[in-house]
């Protein structure tokens, strides 16, 4: 992964979403595409709050999943990375300030 | 245990709009702010007079409401939008519980510095109506 692991996630502040029954579905503004994240993508986006890194988030999906730690953390990590290239999150210095 | 993260237009919709029909989601919804207007439409449904209408208090509550049923797709129209004073009130409210915001207006109101306003309350889309019976008119 190439995010330094001292950044925090935290999401798009300009998207408008919504969980519906357990599945959460956003629309980002400017192309209005629409993406559609499951269960465990949920999950994490509900956790995604600008205060918690990638290992943290994995962390929790461990504590709420049977899944096994590396599993949890290559999965956490490749969803982070595929929503930021989506820009649908963007990434927070633990010293303050927002990074594109 | 794989978390996912799909894209897509009309097939994503489609499947979105049925999942929420079949559990009564109000996925969108179109919601008068007033009865009032600044213009007199001879075409217009509405008689745009002043029937009475929701409070600021009142119009935040539904959207808490509607937030929580599960609403996505947020129209806000009258009347005509920009005679309320708590306009942007509303639209910042809407914009905290994360809604994709329309509005219908005839534009008549709308200033540059208004314009720029909507854009910073993330609004999506506005729908502004342009009718004429001659080509003077």
């Amino acid at each position: 992964m190439s995010t330094p692991a001292t950044v925090f996630w935290q999401k798009n502040p300009a998207l408008a979403w919504r969980e519906i029954d357990g599945e959460t579905v956003i629309i980002s503004p400017n192309d209005s595409v629409m993406h559609e994240l499951n269960d465990t993508g949920s999950f994490l986006w509900k956790n995604i709050d600008g205060k918690k890194s990638a290992v943290e988030l994995a962390e929790l999906l461990l504590e709420n999943y049977e899944v096994t730690p590396d599993i949890a953390l290559s999965d956490t990590q490749a969803l982070l990375e595929e929503m930021s290239s989506r820009k649908l999150l963007v990434t927070v210095p633990a010293i303050g300030g927002v990074s594109p | 245990m794989t978390a996912t993260l799909s894209a897509g237009a009309t097939p994503a919709m489609d499947r979105l709009i049925s999942r929420t029909v079949e559990k009564h989601r109000p996925l969108s919804v179109h919601f008068d702010l007033t009865y009032r207007c600044n213009e007199r439409c001879v075409h217009c449904y509405l008689d745009h007079d002043d029937h009475g209408e929701l409070t600021t208090a009142e119009c935040l509550k539904v959207l808490d409401d509607l937030a929580r049923s599960g609403t996505l797709f947020l129209t806000f129209s009258g009347g005509e939008i920009f005679l309320r004073p708590d306009l942007y009130e509303i639209l910042a409210a809407a914009r905290r519980l994360h809604f994709d915001v329309s509005l219908k207006t005839n534009a008549l109101l709308v200033t540059p510095e208004r314009a720029a306003r909507l854009c910073e309350f993330g609004v999506r889309r506005v729908q502004i109506s342009v009718q004429r019976c001659s080509r003077s008119a």
